[in-house]
């Protein structure tokens, strides 16, 4: 569950332009979806193995070369199909929990 | 004053404590541990190493030149515990609560290390649960592999029973806190907090004001079940250790018996004399399949339970449900295809050419070294004597009888009866034929062997040889001493038992055989049963009344009118014994 979650936020994020894992995970701190980050490493390239993410190197002014990610065309249709899951579930959620009387 | 080293990492060179360096490498490291190379392992590292020089790069800044221990330390932080790192990839357990005490509580389950192999991964799978070296385990599998390849055996059951650590969470399991005596300790403390909790805690929560009883006697409850659990365990243990026993001698007796390891006794016989090697080689298989699955299954669910294995390997169940149905119906099979060749009994009629004496009498002795060589093994199957030559590849049987009978005409004749079983009459004659038995005979004297042999090639399929003398009437027969364990109740006027017709001269009368030489006759020999003093040594006739006495050494003898009557007088007492006097 927490999982899949993770991974539709990263899917997100990735989804919103090229970015960099520091990026990421700058993102994932910030709405406390992430605690350390080492936890993104394997995630991306377990995506990446699964052809959801593609990468390419682009020279950084400080250090060492950076791996940029993109969503590639299954990504991004799996990241829209999360997103209506999600949806639906958030929906679900809402319904059960919000106190209306049952009618 | 520290010494520094300088590494590579992401591509940046760094100055770096030595301390701190052992730390970081050490952290990489168990980064490393927790995934395989087709989690894509070297690009996470690599991923990782790049984060981890950008984060010194930062840290540094312009200051300073070298990295230090807390750099390090602020690095591990950010990114995390080894176990953390590799937790976020679940791929396959879901974030359940059962996966999630078991971590908590740093249960160790019984995985094969994938990472860590040379076979199968199971000896390092062992040596993280008991945390010991993986060396050691597998010099004492390699040992054991030439033990009469017990090694492999065991090898190859472990390799089916235990499950291979896929994803991270089983390969943390793996890993986890060892079992040992403080974390035992441990968990009973915290079972008997548990149950202290329950009979302290929450009074009222269930029924009011007896509560307090009803959670003693929960307690109490949870105890005892909790004894009942390490009790079945302690059993479990136990008979899992008989299982192994028990599969390594049938395991042991098979290799023995499929001739693998030195050759035993009963094997040498069933394969050479008895059954043809493919049945012998069926018959052990379908017997290892019907009597080692059950065995193999029992054993697979205690040591399931005992290390409490998750996966229900459903391969495993099929293969040994079907492999076990098979072994029965191929031990039926081979049951009914060893019955068949026993199926139909013939027996072979054939008249032995004699020379006729050119006395009167035939004397007839056994031999009982017919066959040189026949010691090699010897047994009893089926109350009679087998020997062995394991040169010839043959067996010699004892199952010779010889009967004795009128003849119609004037001549001595040797009838030979050949009987075997075989799975159709042909076969079954053939298998009479092959027997060798040789009679010898030397002017008056006859010979007979007191086994026959099957010869090389032939089985045992219950063959025997059955003797039929006839004997043409006013010609005697002598039964030579070592007769006596061939002949078979030959009938004769008197009676006697086939014991005592050795050593005597016997006539075919018209009432059939009668002694000549012995002078007990049936009531005494039965009564008396003192047959070797025979001869009469004194004969005294003793008139009274005009009947007459007979007295010798040890008995008496009256012959009153056409009655015989015989009287014994011994520290028994005096026994009379009448009957009807013999006609002549």
């Amino acid at each position: 569950m927490r999982k899949g979650v993770l991974e539709f936020c990263i899917l997100s994020i990735i989804g919103q332009g090229e970015v960099y894992p520091s990026d990421i995970i700058l993102k994932m701190k910030e709405a406390k979806l992430m605690v350390v980050e080492g936890t993104l490493y394997p995630l991306l390239t377990r995506l990446k193995n699964q052809g959801l993410l593609a990468y390419s190197w682009k020279e950084s002014n400080s250090g060492p070369p950076r791996k940029y990610y993109t969503l590639t065309p299954i990504g991004e249709q799996f990241t829209s199909e999360l997103r209506t899951t999600w949806q639906e579930l958030v929906d679900a959620v809402n319904q059960t929990t919000s106190n209306n009387p049952i009618s | 004053m520290n010494k520094t080293v300088t590494v590579n990492i992401g591509g940046m060179v760094f100055h770096i404590e030595e301390q701190a360096y052992d730390q970081l490498k050490k952290y990489l490291e168990a980064i490393r541990g927790y995934f395989t190379s087709s989690d894509g392992r070297d690009e996470i590292i690599q991923d990782i190493e790049s984060r981890v020089a950008e984060m010194f790069t930062e840290r540094i800044g312009s200051s300073r030149q070298v990295v230090i221990a807390s750099d390090v330390e602020h690095v591990i932080n950010t990114m995390g515990r080894p176990e953390q790192v590799a937790g976020a990839d679940e791929e396959k357990t879901e974030f359940t609560s059962s996966t999630f005490t078991n971590q908590e509580r740093g249960y160790r389950r019984l995985y094969r290390d994938n990472d860590d192999k040379v076979v199968g991964g199971v000896c390092s799978g062992i040596s993280h649960y008991i945390g010991i070296d993986p060396i050691w385990l597998r010099l004492i599998f390699a040992i054991a592999l030439f033990v009469m390849g017990t090694g492999f055996l065991l090898y190859i059951l472990l390799l089916i029973i235990v499950p291979k650590a896929k994803t991270t969470s089983e390969k943390l399991e793996m890993k986890g806190q060892p079992v040992n005596i403080d974390n035992i300790k441990k968990t009973i403390e915290e079972e008997v907090a548990d149950i202290k909790s329950r009979i302290s805690g929450k009074p009222g929560s269930r029924r009011g004001g007896s509560s307090r009883v009803a959670n003693f006697f929960e307690a109490i409850g949870a105890i005892i079940v909790a004894a009942i659990k390490f009790f079945v365990g302690f059993i479990g243990v136990i008979i899992a250790i008989v299982l192994v026993a028990l599969l390594f001698s049938l395991f042991m007796v098979l290799m023995g018996m499929s001739g693998v390891v030195g050759g035993a006794s009963i094997p040498l016989f069933l394969t050479q004399f008895f059954l043809d090697s493919w049945q012998v080689n069926t018959g052990i298989l379908a017997l290892a399949l019907v009597v080692g699955i059950p065995l193999l299954v029992i054993l697979y669910r205690i040591i399931k339970s005992l290390f409490k294995l998750k996966t229900e390997s459903k391969l495993f169940n099929y293969s040994s449900g079907i492999l076990w149905v098979l072994g029965l119906l191929l031990t039926i099979w081979i049951g009914f295809n060893i019955a068949s060749q026993f199926d139909t009994g013939t027996s072979d009629r054939a008249q032995i050419p004699i020379v006729q004496p050119t006395s009167n009498t035939l004397h007839l002795a056994a031999i009982y070294d017919s066959f040189d060589d026949y010691d090699d093994q010897s047994w009893n199957f089926m109350s009679n004597a087998w020997s062995m030559s394991s040169e010839k590849d043959s067996v010699k049987i004892e199952d010779v009888e010889i009967n004795v009978v009128k003849a119609d005409g004037d001549d001595f004749e040797l009838i030979r009866i050949t009987s075997s079983r075989g799975s159709s009459r042909k076969n079954a004659e053939m298998n009479a034929r092959q027997i060798v038995y040789p009679i010898q005979q030397n002017d008056s004297l006859l010979q007979f062997a007191k086994n026959f042999i099957i010869p090389h090639g032939l089985k045992y399929r219950g063959q025997k040889i059955r003797l039929l003398l006839k004997v043409p009437e006013g010609k005697s027969i002598f039964l030579g001493q070592n007769m006596e364990s061939i002949i078979y109740d030959i009938k004769n006027v008197t009676n006697t038992w086939d014991g005592d017709m050795v050593g005597h001269t016997w006539t075919m009368t018209a009432r059939g055989l009668e002694c000549v030489n012995c002078n007990l006759d049936e009531s005494t020999s039965m009564n008396y049963g003192n047959k070797k003093n025979n001869d009469i040594k004194e004969n005294v006739k003793v008139r009274v009344n005009g009947k007459t006495i007979d007295i010798d050494s040890e008995e008496d003898t009256i012959n009153w009118g056409n009655k015989d009557v015989k009287i014994k007088i011994d520290g028994n007492g005096v026994i009379i014994d009448a009957k009807d006097k013999k006609q002549e």
